[in-house]
């Protein structure tokens, strides 16, 4: 497990409610039990899928066959590999980056690690033009997706240590906003929400690489989150919660009735371009 | 339905069917989200009986799981547009109970929100029927009580069946054959996430509910690291089934 991306201090803090699980093996145990299933993960080995109820078919047909240009530049000896670090490498950028908005929000340090004790944060800036409401639960929001994006990222380290393979790293300049945020809420949230959004996009738009359908469902349950994300974080800055279509967007639906009724996709290699800005060279 | 139950009152009603309740109970676990509003317990005097399973479902491979979106689009696009009524100057739903009106001006973000997506589902529903074609699954008739939910109890109703339809698309992923029904439910699906948050974040604006707007981590109360729970198709069906109307 590489200590640099997945704080060991931070899981076991988390663990220490009654009834949740205390260690990491049991970690994954514990989210196979709520469905997320690593038994896909056996399709590394190239074995059947071990979901519940027999699907009619183990694997995917059809989909691209450009995975190899796609996911230039990504880890990985197999396509699902790829994906998956491909995945890892976009949560590893997020987490980094909403540790550093909450420490913002809160008035610390950028470079401080996200806190194992989520109460030593406290909302230390202006709303920015957001009402008190808001900005209170804007800042609740930040702080709780700042712990699920850490979560995700040690998730898919574990996972993928699991199944064989050598995770994606952090990169070793770490990550900055393009656009440094002010230091208020409004400021903040608006910085983040291109990267959630920009997440979602590039789930949909991996999820017909992945050949099975127990990756394919772990993708989606994370996938989903990054959407609900989006919304909150647009509804919060009084955006429409979307999804809205943004510069370069993909449909899944070629000409669907109305606007903004399915959510858009980018190319995995417009997402790997997108997010240079935010590594430190 | 001069005899539909007060979903308000439910908690006191007597369980008709052995075992739905546990069933429920089941679901719920597996859901804390569903279990939070208490609304989305059976009817005990309407339903389908027994509950509709995914072998119920017509078709196989991707044409039985673009069937059973379509009964999920189906019943959200219905809930829905009775919601639609309640909130505003009230109309007869499918069934052609009248819904009262609660006249609420659409500036509230629960009634603008309900409005919109509502058209979002109503499109979701017509795109799969469209699709399917003559393979499409007939549609159900809906009750919910919706004439006696009060305007909190919509928007957790509308937000427990959007919470419901999110899990039911990622619990419906193993049955599909192909990626490119994977993708475009994937692309309805994230809408279904997006819906479900926003209506949380609505309900915490509004009556200061604390409902999670997505799956948090343990040191928030979650139970699954932030990822989200699939609900697998059967347990999606036994959940509305005390909703349809046969």
């Amino acid at each position: 497990m590489d200590s640099e991306n997945c704080d060991r201090d931070l899981l076991e803090e988390q663990s220490l409610t009654p009834a949740q699980p205390h260690s990491r093996r049991n970690m994954i145990r514990y989210a196979a039990i709520g469905g997320i299933s690593l038994a896909g993960l056996s399709f590394f080995s190239k074995s059947k899928p071990a979901l519940g109820a027999a699907p009619s078919s183990p694997t995917l047909t059809g989909g691209p066959t450009d995975g190899a240009t796609q996911f230039k530049g990504i880890p990985g000896s197999t396509i699902n590999a790829q994906v998956l670090n491909f995945a890892l490498t976009l949560e590893i950028l997020e987490s980094d980056l909403y540790r550093q908005a909450l420490n913002l929000a809160s008035g610390m340090p950028m470079d401080n690690e996200l806190n194992a004790n989520a109460s030593v944060y406290k909302l230390a800036v202006g709303g920015g033009g957001l009402n008190a409401a808001f900005t209170q639960a804007g800042y609740l929001y930040l702080k709780q997706y700042a712990y699920v994006e850490a979560a995700h990222r040690m998730f898919l380290i574990s996972a993928i240590t699991a199944a064989g393979i050598t995770p994606a790293v952090k990169n070793p300049g770490g990550y900055v906003f393009p656009n440094p945020p002010a230091a208020n809420i409004k400021s903040i949230l608006t910085q983040i929400l291109p990267l959630e959004e920009t997440g979602v996009r590039a789930y949909l738009g991996a999820l017909p690489y992945l050949t099975d359908l127990g990756l394919a469902q772990t993708a989606g349950s994370i996938y989903s989150t990054e959407a609900r994300h989006s919304a909150v974080v647009n509804y919060t800055l009084g955006n429409d919660p979307g999804p809205a279509k943004r510069s370069g967007d993909l449909t899944v639906i070629p000409n669907p009735v109305g606007t903004d009724t399915y959510e858009y996709y980018l190319a995995p290699s417009t997402v790997i371009a997108a997010i240079k800005p935010f590594f430190v060279a | 339905m001069n005899n539909t139950t007060d979903l308000q009152d439910q908690s006191a009603a007597p369980v008709r069917k052995v075992g739905r309740r546990s069933l429920l109970s089941t679901a719920a676990v597996t859901a804390a989200g569903i279990a939070a509003t208490g609304l989305l317990k059976p009817s005990v005097s309407f339903g389908v009986t027994p509950a509709l399973t995914f072998a119920d479902i017509p078709g196989t491979g991707d044409i039985k799981v673009l069937n059973f979106a379509l009964a999920l689009e189906d019943l959200e696009a219905d809930l829905y547009t009775q919601a639609n009524q309640r909130f505003s100057g009230g109309g007869k739903n499918a069934l052609g109970t009248y819904i009262p009106g609660l006249n609420l001006s659409d500036g509230n973000p629960d009634v603008a929100y309900t409005y919109e997506f509502s058209v979002v589902e109503a499109r979701h529903r017509d795109f799969l029927r469209g699709a399917l074609g003559s393979a499409a699954i007939t549609p159900y008739k809906y009750n919910f009580g919706m004439q006696n939910l009060s305007r909190q109890q919509v928007l957790n109703l509308l937000y427990t069946a959007e919470a419901l339809g999110t899990a039911a698309y990622l619990g419906a992923i193993p049955y599909l054959t192909t990626k490119t029904y994977l993708q475009i439910a994937g692309s309805i699906q994230g809408t279904e996430a997006r819906h479900t948050a926003t209506l949380a974040a609505i309900a915490d604006q509004l009556y200061n509910q604390g409902l999670a707007t997505a799956p948090l981590t343990s040191n928030f109360g979650g139970t699954n690291n932030g990822i989200e729970v699939p609900i697998p198709p059967d347990t999606v069906l036994k959940t509305v089934s005390p909703y349809i109307v046969t």
